[in-house]
């Protein structure tokens, strides 16, 4: 088990390190600089500005300050937002991309969990029939279609809910709801298909024998094992959520992180591209850790298959 | 015990018929209209009639027109060939990279194994959306573009199973005696191998169209895809989505026909899905 860790953990730091490099030199590779601009600075301004940034030193130098930086979690300044950090920058957007995502997320497991678990219980009535139905058409509404159809409907139409910017709690109900959808459809499948599975086996007549109640039955017996392929697809869960994120955040001009990604690659801040890379990733290499650490210790075969490089 | 289980089968199977019935018509459908609805149509998708701009659907303009006076359904149907077309770029060039790749680690196993699955976990830790939109900057946004860094990026769970599927097939008795003949590792891969994996091949192909499909229109959408005059689904959208509030059949259109067709494939691989599990 510790071997596994240390082996995943191993992994995990030699992903980011490789993200951080492919990073680096491709963002040095772009045509233009952060300085470079559709009207050009004097030669005098431009040789300061770049002189202060140190743009002028040999890429590998860059690259060994910058990594000497990033073991002290410091990215260093933005080229774009002059005076502003990119820890600055990132603390200030992260949160409402991280209220959005936590809350879509929530929002799938809440409701997801319940559902799954009667259409598993249930199957094949009339209930487990609509939500299959359901689940399909929610599975293939991108996030793309239902954010603006939402916002037309609810927002520009019956005039509900605000349709933009970010403020109280009104202001998050149409991006959260157009965020989950997606991953809601997929954790109750998921659910009701591993539910459905768990159900017939012997331990759970033994639990219903001794005259537990049937909800007991479920949710403490059946669940935690139905739970596990659904924990195991967290992380391309999450993903999705992110693709979904930046999206949401055009479309409701939300002021997240998704759209500094995208803009900073245009305007060649070397800073704030390296600074959402390198953030996103870890978040996502790090809820995978995570989720493979959870996986190995509910079910340590599911270890030991990994160490030996096996297949599903 | 056997009764019930009996009943469940029978119940899957009139699913897997059902979702690949629906799945089927829609595709079809979808994919008729691309190739053939474009010719019947007596406009162009890029001829600009400012006199008409911004008309409802009618009986002249089926879908309405777009802010230039362009006809929106001969512009959703050509945007149908570029959507559908970039996807089965995509996928094509995902089998092409993930079907070598997983073959050879699951065939010569042993370091190769280890050292190709080692680059596979790597690559996996890496989130492809970050990589795609990095290299569509770099590449230029187009079509070109979209193609290669969609194509590049979604073939590493097609070589894990195919590594997986070829790991279990090569210990199989008829591999074994097609060894015992003499045959090669290229022989035995096109002989023996493809044919016992085409099955879940297929599924999963089926299931990253839609996939596609999707991501070709976010990229779109975010402006790195597809560049004006041409017109895939997610431009559409995207145009639909800025003008919803005056035009709203501007949006509503092409995003019903790019929802129902990624449906269709979903229902397709769900239908498929369940069927080669039964077998």
């Amino acid at each position: 088990m510790l071997e596994y860790l240390a082996r995943r953990l191993g992994l995990s730091l030699l992903v980011l390190w490789v993200i951080a490099t492919i990073t680096f030199f491709l963002m040095h590779s772009l045509p233009g600089g952060p300085f470079t601009g559709e009207k050009s600075l004097p030669e005098a301004i431009q040789k300061n500005l770049e002189e202060r940034y140190q743009l002028q030193a040999p890429v590998w130098q860059r690259y060994r300050a910058f990594l000497g930086r990033l073991l002290r979690f410091d990215l260093g300044p933005s080229y774009r937002y002059l005076g502003k950090g990119v820890n600055q920058i990132l603390t200030e957007a992260f949160p409402v991309s991280a209220t959005l995502g936590v809350l879509a997320l929530a929002l799938a497991f809440g409701l997801g969990i319940p559902l799954g678990i009667q259409g598993a219980v249930r199957q094949g009535t009339f209930f487990d029939q609509i939500l299959l139905v359901f689940t399909a058409l929610g599975m293939s509404l991108p996030t793309l279609v239902l954010a603006p159809v939402l916002l037309y409907l609810f927002a520009l139409r019956l005039g509900w809910l605000p349709p933009a910017l970010w403020g109280g709690p009104a202001h998050l109900v149409l991006p959260v709801v157009s965020l989950a959808l997606l991953p809601t459809a997929l954790v109750t499948r998921l659910v009701r298909s591993s539910m459905a599975a768990v159900l017939p086996a012997e331990y759970l007549q033994l639990a219903r024998a001794k005259g537990l109640a049937e909800r007991a039955v479920l949710y403490r017996h059946a669940l935690p094992n139905a739970l596990i392929p659904v924990l195991a697809y967290l992380g391309p869960l999450a993903a999705g959520v992110l693709t979904g994120s930046f999206v949401i955040e055009r479309v409701f001009a939300l002021p997240g992180l998704g759209e500094h990604f995208v803009a900073s690659i245009y305007n060649r801040d070397y800073g704030l591209i390296m600074g959402v890379t390198l953030f996103y990733s870890s978040l996502l290499v790090g809820l995978n850790l995570l989720v493979d650490l959870v996986c190995a210790w509910l079910h340590p075969r599911f270890a030991l298959v990994r160490q030996r490089g096996g297949g599903h | 015990m056997r009764l019930v289980s009996a009943y469940g089968l029978e119940r899957t199977r009139r699913r897997a018929r059902l979702n690949l019935f629906l799945g089927s018509v829609l595709v079809i459908g979808v994919v008729v209209l691309a190739l053939l609805g474009p010719s019947f149509s007596p406009y162009s998708p890029r001829e600009q009639v400012l006199a008409h701009s911004n008309r409802p659907p009618d009986k002249d303009h089926w879908f309405g027109t777009d802010a230039l006076g362009r006809d929106l359904f001969t512009r959703t149907l050509y945007g149908a060939r570029l959507s559908l077309g970039i996807a089965l770029a995509v996928v094509l060039l995902n089998l092409l990279i993930g079907l070598p790749y997983g073959a050879l680690a699951g065939w010569y196993g042993g370091r190769v194994d280890m050292f190709l699955m080692g680059v596979l976990d790597i690559l996996y830790g890496i989130p492809p959306l970050l990589y795609i939109i990095f290299f569509l900057v770099v590449l230029g946004p187009g079509l070109t573009g979209v193609f290669l860094t969609l194509g590049l990026a979604y073939w590493l769970d097609l070589a894990r199973q195919v590594r997986s599927q070829v790991l279990v097939l090569k210990e199989a008795e008829f591999v074994l005696a097609a060894r015992a003949l003499g045959l090669g590792p290229w022989q035995i891969f096109w002989q023996e191998l493809l044919p016992n994996m085409l099955a879940p091949l297929a599924v999963t192909l089926t299931f990253h169209i839609p996939q596609a499909i999707f991501l070709e229109a976010f990229l779109s959408y975010l402006g790195l895809g597809v560049q004006a005059p041409w017109a895939s689904w997610g431009v559409l959208v995207a145009e639909g989505v800025a003008s919803m509030r005056s035009a709203p059949w501007q949006l509503l259109f092409p995003a019903s026909l790019l929802s129902l067709t990624i449906l269709g494939f979903n229902l397709l691989g769900e239908g498929l899905q369940q069927l080669t599990m039964d077998n």
